[in-house]
């Protein structure tokens, strides 16, 4: 029905391994302040890589000229 | 204006609008705070396109000035939703069908220049068998680079029991009943097996968010974070996409359970188990009800009787394995009569939240005409010890008239339950059986099922003056 965004995708969320290491518990004060943050992060993670789906074509034939060009400059 | 307006309990925390009653029917105030976003849902196509799709229920717009209270801008009848339950009534696919609705719904909503603000199980409801969502006012205007307000409460509220039910033990969704906001992610998080973080999604949305708000909790220097968090339209809507495979991947898979084979498990004969369902859509023929309650349904073979003959058909077991199969089966007949539910007769759901009637308990959402009680009053009376006196008149309280199965003390199944403790239970004959429900009914029929010791009563309950 939708296209899904990939999750591997999500397994190099680098900011995120930061939250793995931290512990601790302190008081119960905004529960939705972790959230929000999380999601920023997760969010920027899976919009890059849909943006990155979705302009992949166009991605594809930049490099491919680049390469191209760089291909024939090299023959 | 009217401002002693018969608010349903439930209905107070958003300020948006609420539910109430009057004359028998429930209407919904939107109130004028909510104005520009409730014209942005009925102008921008959202409604119309939701509504289609079965996955918003329908309302319409009334003049009813004089029971509104202050604040008004609207009064909405919403279509009629027949019975209200709750999600730790619900079988783990029932609890994906409505993560997966909700999830949809929010995805509609961002086509439309709208977000869901709240992703609250509760909104949810199974109409006509199908996931619904019947808040209305559960949407806002999305405004550019706003993160999803409603992302903590999807995961407390769908997510986490679902993950808890197929990773760790069904029984797990019953935490809903004590956590009437969703389970709490640093519970979830603890009771997941380790395993679980090799799966991203989990990882993410459950695990590192558990951590996420553990470690933010203590942020105290707020001015120092407190610029707004911006989360791009691409960014949510790959954070909602993301959510929807992790929950469509989420179906539970259950082990064979006690029950769950129940009717391959019979000792019945298949001529008496024929005549058993002659009988009881014999009896239903007469009764015609509109609402059965069919308490101890196992996967619904009786409920689906009941249905074919016309009536709306709540299927109660004990045994998620039975609930789930009986869902499956009623989606997959696209049969909308029946709404299968995970219900423990013996600890009926409780009222719970705010002064116990946010949300109801079983007895006050009773609208039977009918029971069905097939097969359950020797477990009630023999598993459970419960005095059949106290069994008639809990029946006896929730319908008007009841089908109920009385087994033998000689019956193998009943035998099975008596092979491993003492038989205390002098009392449990026909003829006690009789006393204790004529109590409170009146015998209109009653018939041996072939080949076995069972007999099928129907019952009609007096009334004072009868």
């Amino acid at each position: 029905m939708y296209a899904i965004a990939s999750e591997s995708s999500i397994v190099a969320l680098g900011p995120l391994s930061t939250l793995m290491l931290t512990g601790g518990t302190l008081a119960y004060l905004d529960p939705g302040t972790g959230s929000i943050i999380l999601q920023t992060l997760v969010a920027f993670v899976l919009g890059t890589g849909m943006a990155i789906k979705i302009y992949w074509a166009r991605i594809r034939v930049a490099l491919r000229r680049v390469l191209g060009t760089k291909r024939k400059s090299d023959q | 204006m009217i401002r002693d307006v018969n608010t349903v309990r439930g209905s107070f925390r958003d300020p948006s609008g609420f539910v109430f009653r009057h004359e028998g029917r429930v209407y919904r105030q939107v109130n004028m705070s909510y104005r520009d976003h409730y014209v942005h849902l009925m102008r921008s196509g959202l409604y119309a396109d939701l509504c289609s799709k079965q996955m918003l229920v329908r309302h319409e717009e009334v003049d009813l000035d004089r029971e509104a209270a202050d604040g008004a801008y609207v009064i909405l009848r919403p279509e009629y939703v027949p019975f209200i339950s709750y999600p730790y009534e619900w079988c783990p696919g029932q609890l994906r069908e409505a993560a997966l609705v909700t999830l949809d719904a929010q995805l509609s909503a961002m086509q439309h220049g709208m977000t869901l603000k709240d992703a609250n199980a509760y909104n949810i409801q199974f109409v006509q068998g199908r996931a619904t969502l019947i808040d209305t006012l559960s949407f806002e205007v999305y405004e550019e680079g706003q993160p999803w307000p409603a992302y903590r409460q999807f995961c407390q509220h769908f997510l986490a029991p679902l993950a808890l039910a197929c990773f760790c033990d069904v029984r797990l969704t019953q935490l809903l009943r004590v956590h009437i906001d969703g389970i709490p992610l640093d519970l979830a998080s603890a009771l997941l097996r380790r395993r679980t973080w090799l799966r991203p999604s989990l990882l993410v949305h459950i695990h590192l968010h558990a951590r996420a708000q553990r470690h933010f909790a203590g942020t105290t220097n707020v001015g120092k974070d407190s610029r707004p968090r911006r989360v791009s339209r691409l960014g949510l809507l790959g954070l909602v996409k993301n959510l929807r495979s992790a929950v469509a991947a989420l179906r539970w898979k259950p082990d064979r359970s006690e029950w769950g084979q129940y009717y391959e498990d019979t000792n019945y004969t298949q001529d008496g188990m024929t005549h058993k369902q002659d009988l009881v859509a014999g009896y239903l023929e007469r009764l015609r009800p509109g609402v059965v309650w069919d308490l101890g349904a196992n996967t619904g073979r009786f409920s689906a009787i009941a249905a074919a003959q016309g009536a709306r058909v709540l299927s109660c077991d004990v045994d998620p394995v039975a609930v789930e199969q009986n869902y499956l089966e009623s989606v997959r007949r696209n049969d909308g009569s029946i709404l299968p539910l995970l219900l423990d007769i013996t600890n009926p759901s409780p009222g719970i939240g705010w002064r116990n009637v946010e949300r109801l308990s079983l007895a006050q959402r009773r609208d039977a005409d009918t029971i069905l009680a097939l097969a359950l009053v020797h477990h009630l009376a023999i598993t459970h010890n419960l005095p059949l006196a106290m069994i008639a008149e809990f029946l006896a309280e929730l319908c008007e008239s009841l089908i109920i199965e009385f087994v033998p003390k000689e019956d193998s199944q009943v035998q099975r339950l008596l092979a491993s403790r003492p038989d205390v239970f002098p009392g449990y004959t026909r003829r006690s059986f009789e006393e204790a429900f004529t109590k409170w009914f009146t015998i209109c029929d009653s018939a041996g099922v072939r080949d076995s010791g069972r007999i099928i009563y129907m019952l009609e309950r007096i009334h004072d003056g009868d």
